[in-house]
């Protein structure tokens, strides 16, 4: 029993730091908490259930239409919202209230479009036998979920550390007005970042239907405060801490879901909480805050 | 670079008031001032880092209002600011991202050269920049802001934090790029610099009080007793 809690919890933390990995990268470029980071996951998971349930397409070939639609939905973003939000006096505050409420509005559009209802993509998509690993099975779509997180973490630790583009997002995590001083164009690499940091939120959400039970259009905030758990427990501002959050809360979820599991929506409250009070720069801490 | 009229400040705080500057062509100006005196606000308006309210900047014939700071670094200007580094990046990749926008050989070639010129650095490549003394920082900060190969270097404090020692090797470094003909802008409070001067600017509360030569300065009874607080004239004046 706890081996299989113990690896369906490593399945799920490699999920859940894909579906946080994009609000970090976010934050740590743009020093902005992405209220709207879940209402993007939800349009990614509608994105791949309309590609499947319109022409059959499996959510793994709707990466690349999500990472394309979000990467140029976030670009677009970047340039019509951020640089007059940055110029502003208090960036936070207004970032907090104008993100609040474009995610308020793409619920509302959501609604709109899909209805109130909860929608699902059979797990068969992926095979109707379950995949056994280390002596334990688990349904095909948890696997081919875990496997596809861990490419995307792999992706993103490829671009910021083994890339010129990544080098000047890490640049700018470090501070825009260098980074602007040292010839970086800020505004291109943080808008890139937005892009990326949605078209993760994005591959995340094709395959929240298998990981999340059903997909809605107001899962978005539950996501959002979920994915800042994951960040804080991590370290806020370091995209690679995310994967140690995440794990964090994937075995913590697993745990409470096997031996406490009307706790287990409580988790991510507890975890930020404890976090907050006992180590607020996160597990890995301060000094790896920018890396 | 030629700014005129110079209006500068931070939300309804005004901190430059009609500055005018000038660098010509291989020059070398020191700009002095104290604590609060503006130094900082006129190197990064000048850079494009704080808004200009009214004035104007020419550099090689263009003009820069307007143009954002990378543009303005990609048209030569190099800067050096306080932080002059990204801590958390290792030595060799803040020596790429000064080079950011050259071609990956070129960028190559330059590091190279450097790495001559700075060989502190050569063994310490991979590590990050925020573990290196406050004298190799500096270093590594002028290197960073060379491998762009600029026409013109701003330098906000190269000595701030810096032991004697460390200042002296600074100063040895600018000479040397200097009589390669680098054009630099370096605003200090530490009179040592003095000696790499062509011309000199003092400012005070945001106002341009003093421009001239280093002899003019130093015939500037006023300037050397009320605002440096020399005693006697000498052929260089004292830190």
């Amino acid at each position: 029993m706890i081996a299989y809690t113990l690896l369906a919890g490593l399945l799920f933390g490699l999920y859940f730091s894909l579906v946080a990995v994009g609000l970090n990268l976010v934050f740590g470029v743009m020093r902005l908490i992405n209220l709207a980071h879940g209402d993007f996951l939800m349009l990614g998971a509608f994105l791949a259930y309309g590609l499947y349930t319109a022409a059959g397409v499996n959510p793994v070939y709707a990466i690349p239409a999500e990472i394309v639609a979000f990467v140029l939905a976030g670009i677009a973003l970047y340039y019509a919202v951020v640089p007059r939000l940055l110029s502003s006096r208090d960036p936070e505050m207004l970032s907090f209230i104008l993100l609040f409420g474009l995610s308020q509005i793409i619920e509302a559009l959501a609604v709109i479009a899909f209805g109130n209802d909860q929608r699902a993509i059979p797990a068969t998509v992926f095979g109707a036998r379950p995949v056994t690993v280390f002596g334990q099975t688990f349904p095909a779509a948890w696997v081919v979920s875990g496997v596809v997180s861990a490419a995307a973490i792999l992706a993103v630790y490829l671009y910021l550390y083994r890339s010129r583009l990544g080098y000047a997002t890490r640049a700018v995590m470090a501070s825009r007005d260098e980074a602007a001083s040292t010839g970086i164009n800020v505004h291109r690499v943080s808008a890139i970042a937005l892009g990326v940091g949605l078209a993760l939120a994005a591959v995340a959400g094709a395959f929240s239907p298998f990981m999340l039970g059903s997909i809605e259009p107001d899962m978005g905030i539950r996501i959002t405060t979920v994915s800042f758990a994951v960040i804080v427990i991590g370290s806020l501002g370091n995209p690679l801490g995310t994967v140690l959050g995440g794990l964090v809360y994937g075995l913590g979820l697993m745990l409470m879901e096997t031996y406490f599991p009307s706790w287990a929506d409580m988790l991510p409250y507890v975890l930020l909480i404890l976090i907050l009070l006992i180590r607020p720069s996160g597990l890995l801490g301060q000094r790896v805050r920018l890396a | 670079m030629r700014a005129s009229g110079l209006v500068a400040g931070y939300g309804q705080l005004q901190v430059l008031w009609d500055v005018d500057l000038e660098v010509g062509d291989g020059e070398c100006v020191i700009l002095l001032g104290s604590n609060g005196a503006g130094k900082t606000t006129l190197l990064k308006a000048l850079l494009g880092l704080v808004a200009l309210w009214r004035g104007q900047i020419e550099f090689q014939g263009r003009r820069l209002e307007g143009r954002r700071t990378d543009q303005r670094v990609r048209q030569g200007i190099a800067y050096m600011s306080e932080m002059g580094i990204f801590p958390n990046l290792s030595i060799e990749e803040n020596l790429k991202l000064g080079g950011y926008y050259l071609p990956r050989r070129e960028v190559r070639r330059r590091a190279q050269a450097l790495y001559e010129m700075f060989p502190d650095l050569v063994q310490r490549r991979s590590v990050p920049a925020g573990s290196l003394s406050g004298g190799q920082r500096k270093m590594l900060s002028l290197a960073k802001a060379f491998m762009s190969g600029p026409r013109l270097l701003v330098m906000d404090e190269p000595s701030a934090g810096l032991s004697p020692r460390y200042v002296k090797e600074v100063i040895a470094t600018l000479k040397q790029l200097h009589s390669e003909g680098l054009a630099m802008l370096v605003a200090e409070q530490n009179l040592g610099f003095l000696e790499l001067a062509e011309r000199v600017c003092v400012l005070d509360a945001g106002r341009i009080r003093f421009a001239g030569d280093r002899a003019a300065l130093q015939r500037d009874d006023i300037l050397r007793r009320s605002y440096f607080g020399l005693q006697e004239a000498t052929d260089a004046p004292r830190d």
